[in-house]
């Protein structure tokens, strides 16, 4: 193996040991399966890796990998989903982003309070969802977020901000806005 | 978040994550399918050939595209070139090619030039339609305006011209732009003459060939005949012995001082000036009659018709260069200076209904 496919190789090792569950956490409250979890997030650091050794220019990786773990999602429910008439005629949810099922729920295992939350979120309008899930739980900057739901960052800060006042009717207690709202685990 | 109830839910969500196993699992999973033969660098579908974004991002198929649009327009510009009143193209050449050739002739002389140019080829068209009977009377009617258009441009132009100090050049581009549409108008009337039993193709070219004269004459404000009498009034002492002055039978007196009138007065003409014509006729003339000399064709002919008439045209330039020279002998230069610039323009006509003649005997 050349100098260049080690530096990759490197490269690939670091990323993935620092975002691989970030992914497949998006991936697993997404389609609520561990195994299908599991296939989506081999799938989008297999993509990833081809990227990178066709030298791709990238220029956020944390919002690259939720990119292709976000298309991914999207193509295996156009798979999975059943066409029904209702399903032609009613209006489509425009993030692509399907509700948990509720059987569904029990196969992540989790303790109460992020439960709680979790379902707050999932609770949301579809057009907030998202946005509140990869600012608050996984830390993603408005243009990160802006870039993989190919939006505009003005866009996303509003989405952000509405949702958030959405979540805290949900949850019941009041969450501090943006002011002081550096979580812990973020990176900017 | 402040609220640590908050922060505390987030965190128990992040502790969502695969296990240890599953992580190396997925690595190994992942090394070895990016190891295996041909992965790492994915096989191109044979249809991406056809996918426009592949396309779109190859320099040379998008140089290749560039240079085949710019072929294509230059393609339909040139074809437009030869396109007819009523033709699909003829708005092209007349609102694209034209504007074009507008806006690249610059200098007056250019422009005089280039508005000439514009009247040639819109009395071509209309000859080009009247040979094959569909010059119809809408058609002729908008290009006998587009020709007044540029006629009257070109006095203007030629206006400028000489303001600039080129009396000469642009006396010299109106002996051309008239001696051409003046043999055009002739050679269509020789023609018409000959196919007489035709019919009502006969006719539109003639009103052509009409069409031509007017715009030929329009140019110094007096008609054929007033030229004629023009010509007649300054060559009175000699041409009264001769009989080829074309003094039009319908050219009165009055026409006569109105053409006097209308004409471009050559007041400020020098002595180098008229030499300069002299030169230039004497040299055409000698070129324009060896080349007459030399043609033969049969009796009676097409050719026969249009070489006689290249004849006559360069025996009435050559008494109108004889009588020039009489009239600069005693010191009249202006009106020797226009007499000779009559001689140049007959000369030319003569030459190019001699070139008419010679094409078709080849």
């Amino acid at each position: 193996m050349s100098t260049n496919a080690h530096t990759t190789q490197a490269t690939f090792n670091t990323i993935y040991a620092e975002q691989s569950d970030a992914i497949f956490r998006f991936c697993l409250i997404r389609v609520s399966d561990r195994d299908q979890a599991l296939d989506i997030t081999q799938e989008t650091f297999t993509r990833f890796w081809q990227s990178l050794v066709q030298g791709k220019e990238m220029i956020h990786t944390r919002a690259f990998l939720f990119t292709i773990a976000n298309h991914l999602i999207i193509d295996w429910y156009r798979k999975k989903k059943p066409v029904s008439l209702e399903g032609l005629a009613g209006p489509e949810d425009e993030e692509g982003y399907e509700p948990v099922q509720e059987n569904a729920k029990m196969n992540i295992e989790m303790e109460a309070e992020g439960r709680y939350v979790l379902d707050a979120i999932q609770k949301m309008g579809p057009s907030y969802r998202q946005s509140v899930y990869l600012r608050y739980v996984e830390g993603l900057s408005p243009p990160e977020i802006a870039s993989i739901l190919g939006l505009s960052t003005n866009a996303v800060s509003v989405r952000i901000s509405r949702g958030l006042e959405e979540l805290r009717k949900l949850v019941g207690y009041d969450i501090e806005s943006e002011e002081g709202a550096q979580l812990p685990h973020e990176k900017s | 978040m402040k609220n640590p109830k908050f922060t505390h839910a987030v965190q128990q969500i992040r502790n969502v994550t695969m296990t240890a196993s599953e992580k190396k699992a997925m690595l190994a999973r992942i090394a070895a399918s990016a190891t295996a033969p041909g992965y790492s660098q994915p096989v191109r579908s044979p249809w991406t050939l056809f996918s426009f974004g592949w396309v779109t991002q190859q320099p040379w198929v998008v140089a290749v595209a560039v240079c085949l649009i710019i072929v294509g327009a230059g393609g339909v510009s040139l074809s437009a070139e030869r396109a007819l009143p009523g033709s699909v193209l003829y708005p092209i050449k007349v609102s694209v090619n034209e504007s074009v050739r507008d806006r690249l002739a610059q200098t007056p002389e250019s422009q005089a030039l280039w508005s000439a140019a514009k009247s040639e080829r819109r009395i071509n068209e209309a000859a080009a339609l009247a040979v094959t009977d569909s010059l119809d009377q809408a058609t002729q009617e908008r290009l006998q305006v587009r020709l007044s258009m540029h006629t009257q441009e070109l006095v203007q132009v030629l206006d400028q011209v000489r303001q600039t100090g080129s009396v000469e050049r642009a006396d010299e581009i109106k002996v051309v732009f008239q001696a051409t549409l003046g043999a055009q108008a002739e050679i269509l009337e020789i023609i018409s003459q000959e196919d007489e039993r035709t019919g009502p193709v006969v006719d539109t070219r003639i009103v052509v060939a009409g069409l031509a004269r007017t715009s030929a004459d329009s140019l110094d404000g007096m008609s054929s005949a007033a030229r004629g009498a023009a010509f007649a009034k300054i060559a009175a002492p000699t041409m009264m012995a001769m009989n080829s002055a074309p003094v039009a039978p319908e050219a009165d007196t009055s026409q006569a001082d109105m053409s006097n009138q209308a004409a471009p007065s050559h007041t400020s003409v020098t002595e180098e000036s008229y030499i300069r014509a002299h030169e230039a006729t004497q040299k055409l003339m000698l070129a324009v009659l060896e080349q007459l000399e030399n043609a033969s064709v049969k009796q009676g002919s097409l050719q026969e018709k249009l070489l006689t008439r290249a004849a006559e045209y360069l025996n009435q330039a050559k008494n109108q260069y004889e009588e020039a020279d009489k009239i600069h002998d005693a010191r009249d230069v202006a009106g020797a200076y226009s007499l000779m610039l009559e001689a140049q323009r007959a000369t030319i006509e003569s030459h190019i209904i001699l070139r008419a003649a010679l094409k078709k005997i080849q």
